[in-house]
């Protein structure tokens, strides 16, 4: 289902850290949110997923005007946030105990997204027992089970290892294509966003205004080196005001 | 010489031995202070060591007051009815302290507003020691005096835990429950509770210790004719030194056992740590 945002705005006390935000996220369209650290990327996704509360303007699922967190927005956080207290089963189950599913039909489709992930045969492990990037993969299966509209990512890899990372942006591209679920995933990653998105926001400093939005078409699956995706790589860098210069230091 | 040698290696890193051979070593080195005083080979000044019953006659006496005798119309009663009128008054007034304590925890620490009305009070109040609270509880209560001195005992640990374990739940968990629609109730039950669930557990191990100090210091002043601490004082007072000393040294081992079945407790319970 599309999501529609409409002048968001988002005030600390005086700050202005969000200001006309207005975008559109079509039905099935992976879409990264792209900016440097202190922008507004998260402000911006925490809004949508209802985790902040907004300033003004609205936010549209499909015609639908939505405020607070609901279980149509599915959120996979940076932070490792699984409940240490229950296995990997119980995680993905969680939301669908919360909707009141019964046991048989939970544990069938806590079962078919663990599978999805990967993680066959590590349903019984406790988070404290997974790696970072097996903990992601429960969180990602465990947002997905309670069938969101759309799925909302906050740097969710950011804690990762590169090779980890790399395996897991891959990972997340074939869960996207088997699900056909929207995404809107908030990185601060250039090349993140160039391997992952359908369409990038890139988004500028104090207030977080959308600068521009760069359109992606290169083929899937994405070759990191080709130099169709450095040309866009490169137009990224050049939106986000990356000098090399400034990045070497005075 | 070679065998003590291998005994003791073998020993080594076997925490349970060394453990029992500690205890060994210190009931040897009483036995032999006592023994050496009455001997007149040892003497300390300000202290009447040769008073002190062995522990040869320490368990004799032991042995002699488990069971509860009868004689005409005088009941003497036995160190099992001791412990288990103790344990039975300790379980009480831990439940009652439970039951009160982990509520008002939960509410202290998870609303601002409960925090600011009732921590002044919950501070102030848990400054006032266990056996102050003794002497209003002789003349206010009528029956369960002895389970109102451990239910203070307990109840102020039980909450302080409590409440700090649920102030330090990760929000982003709490967040995390939300966005897959839990509503209040249902992030207290599933996210809260359990979350703070180690502390609750050590409140209940700290509180459980304190209350077996304050049970037995309740029983020797609230004048009950059964009891742990009642009878340690009533065998000091009539001279029996064996039995108030085996007296002692029940009440330390309870404690300890209860401690280490809590600790079990908790293991099975938080698995997941």
């Amino acid at each position: 289902m599309a999501l529609v945002a409409n002048n968001l705005l988002k005030k600390f006390d005086d700050f202005t850290a969000i200001e006309d935000a207005s975008f559109v996220v079509e039905d099935g369209e992976f879409v990264c949110i792209l900016g440097p650290s202190g922008c507004g990327k998260t402000t911006l996704l925490r809004m949508i997923g209802g985790l902040d509360d907004i300033a003004g303007g609205e936010i549209l699922l499909g015609d639908r005007s939505v405020s607070g967190p609901g279980s149509d927005r599915g959120f996979v956080f940076q932070e490792y946030t699984l409940f240490p207290w229950l296995n990997a089963q119980k995680n993905v189950e969680f939301g669908l105990e919360i909707q009141g599913v019964s046991r048989d039909e939970r544990r069938r489709i806590a079962e078919r997204y663990i599978d999805l992930v990967g993680l066959k045969g590590f349903e019984d492990r406790f988070p404290k027992e997974l790696s970072g990037g097996m903990q992601q993969r429960v969180a990602i299966a465990r947002a997905l089970a309670n069938n969101p509209e759309i799925l909302l990512m906050d740097e969710p890899f950011g804690a990762l290892d590169a090779q980890t990372r790399n395996l897991m942006q891959a990972e997340l591209l074939r869960i996207w294509e088997k699900e056909h679920k929207t995404i809107l995933f908030v990185t601060h990653s250039v090349d993140e966003a160039v391997f992952l998105a359908d369409r990038v926001f890139v988004l500028t400093t104090s207030p977080g205004k959308i600068k521009q939005i760069v359109e992606i078409s290169a083929k899937r699956p994405r070759i990191r080196t080709d130099i169709e995706v450095n040309k866009i790589r490169d137009k990224l860098l050049s939106l986000l005001n990356v000098k090399y210069e400034e990045s070497f230091g005075d | 010489m070679q065998d003590l040698k291998t005994v003791f290696k073998s020993m080594y890193g076997n925490k349970y031995a060394i453990q029992l051979l500690s205890i060994f070593v210190f009931v040897l080195l009483w036995y032999v202070f006592v023994v050496a005083a009455r001997e007149g080979i040892l003497s300390i000044p300000i202290f009447r060591l040769s008073d002190i019953p062995t522990p040869y006659e320490t368990g004799f006496a032991f042995i002699n007051s488990l069971f509860t005798e009868q004689h005409g119309p005088v009941i003497s009663h036995g160190l099992i009815d001791h412990t288990v009128a103790s344990l039975t008054r300790v379980v009480e007034g831990f439940l009652v302290a439970f039951i009160v304590g982990v509520p008002i925890g939960l509410v202290v620490g998870y609303s601002k507003l409960a925090e600011n009305v009732l921590s002044p009070v919950i501070e102030i109040m848990r400054q006032i020691p266990p056996m102050a609270w003794i002497p209003i509880a002789l003349f206010v209560f009528i029956y369960g005096r002895v389970i109102f001195i451990v239910f203070i005992g307990v109840v102020f640990p039980l909450i302080l835990n409590t409440s700090s374990g649920v102030k330090s739940v990760d929000p982003k968990l709490i967040e995390s429950a939300q966005t897959m629609g839990a509503n209040k109730p249902q992030i207290l039950t599933k996210v809260i509770i359990p979350a703070s669930l180690p502390s609750i557990l050590t409140g209940s191990r700290i509180g459980l210790g304190v209350g077996w100090m304050c049970i037995v210091a309740a029983e020797m002043l609230a004048d009950i004719p059964v009891g742990l601490g009642y009878h340690v004082w009533n065998m000091a007072y009539i001279g029996r030194y064996a039995e108030m000393v085996s007296t002692m040294c029940v009440i330390g081992l309870i404690g300890y056992l209860m401690n280490g079945m809590i600790q079990v407790t908790d293991g099975r319970l938080l698995k997941w740590r």
